[in-house]
């Protein structure tokens, strides 16, 4: 786990980051690369849940509530996702630090 | 002597003889003019060939210019300058890439494959080359399906896939039992049985080595696979990903997308697919 990262944190996606849904799948174009990322069902339910301004503890207790697998787990899941698309550049925190 | 014909959805008027079927049509209607001329070597340089045969691309305002070497092509929204031998190599470098940069300017981005066609189902099939496009495609026409472009598939505004050029190139091996010219270019031009009108597509097989066996692909893996079908020759818009991107998507929610590794598919496995 990063500890830069807390449950409350809130972010805030890249205008250049293109997002569709697809299914129970989600796609992302970064338009500043052109480079692609395929979402699972996971990433796809964290990256709708911060798009829409709740933090990264809201998108884990979805998970939870979505596949009912433990709180720690999802959790889990959730920061794994984040770091990505953080390291990605394809969201920022809604506060800088 | 100008002849009109009708390409990838474009009333095209040429001096140059093409490899179309000729129309009857006004020629105040023509969407694109095509005429010998000088091309001048000009603008921003946006690529160019470090391995094989010498090409380089510019862009200057609303043209590209593509420089072949033997064949030079000015590229704009309506009309393309050739100069060149007309002969067939120029020809095919007219008919495809050159065309797909032009289809890109007119916002309609190709991809690279094939389209088949029976009962007004369409069928495309994706695949880099080498890894059974046409070989699927002869089989499917064998069995009564009809083509509707090989190699350059673009879209018109509902979305079907627009009629390209009647034949197929094949290899002088894949040629031997058909009725097929040499086109001076190095393989065989085939004129398999042709559609008439837009075809809507209903399913869509990818031969692809991402996949081990036959199987339905999930969204995300589709997507992926028709971004790498994206009929890139050259940058011509700055939107030209994005649009890449939002055919890809819409074709993953509208057909089943199906994997198959290269050139593993029976004529039982094509014929079950197509017919789905």
């Amino acid at each position: 786990m990063d500890t830069q990262l807390s449950l409350d944190d809130q972010f805030i996606v890249s205008p250049e980051a293109l997002f569709e849904r697809l299914g129970d799948e989600g796609v992302i174009l970064d338009t500043r690369t052109d480079i692609y990322f395929g979402l699972n069902a996971t990433g796809r339910y964290v990256w709708e849940t911060i798009a829409g301004g709740q933090s990264l503890n809201d998108a884990a207790l979805r998970l939870v509530d979505q596949f009912a697998i433990p709180l720690n787990t999802a959790r889990a899941d959730t920061l794994a996702v984040v770091e990505e698309l953080l390291h990605r550049q394809l969201i920022r925190p809604a506060e800088p630090r | 002597m100008m002849a009109i014909y009708r390409h990838f959805g474009l009333t095209t008027a040429s001096t140059w003889r093409l490899p179309l079927p000729e129309m009857d049509v006004d020629a105040q209607h023509v969407d694109v003019h095509v005429h010998p001329g000088a091309v001048i070597l000009c603008g921003d340089p946006v690529w160019s060939s470090q391995i094989g045969p010498d090409c380089a691309f510019y862009t200057d305002g609303d043209r590209h210019i593509a420089d072949w070497g033997t064949a030079k092509f000015d590229i704009a929204e309506d009309h393309v300058t050739v100069a060149a031998n007309e002969n067939d190599i120029s020809l095919q470098l007219l008919l495809f890439p050159v065309w797909a940069a032009l289809l890109s300017m007119r916002g309609r981005d190709a991809l690279h494959g094939a389209v088949v066609e029976r009962d007004g189902r369409g069928l495309a099939i994706f695949g880099e080359s080498g890894h059974g496009k046409t070989t699927a495609c002869l089989r499917l026409i064998d069995m009564g399906w009809r083509l509707v472009t090989d190699d350059l598939i673009t879209f018109d505004d509902s979305g079907k896939a627009l009629v390209g050029p009647p034949f197929m190139r094949l290899r002088a091996d894949r040629a031997t039992d058909r009725v097929a010219a040499p086109d001076g270019a190095g393989k065989f031009r085939f004129l398999p049985p042709l559609t008439e009108s837009p075809v809507e597509l209903t399913g869509a097989i990818i031969l692809t080595d991402q996949v081990a066996l036959l199987r339905p692909l999930s969204p995300v893996e589709a997507v992926q696979e028709l971004l790498t079908a994206a009929y890139n020759v050259f940058p011509t818009t700055a939107s030209q990903s994005v649009d890449w991107f939002k055919i890809a998507v819409r074709l993953t929610r509208e057909i089943p997308m199906w994997g198959a590794p290269p050139r593993s598919l029976s004529s039982e496995q094509l014929y079950a697919l197509a017919s789905r």
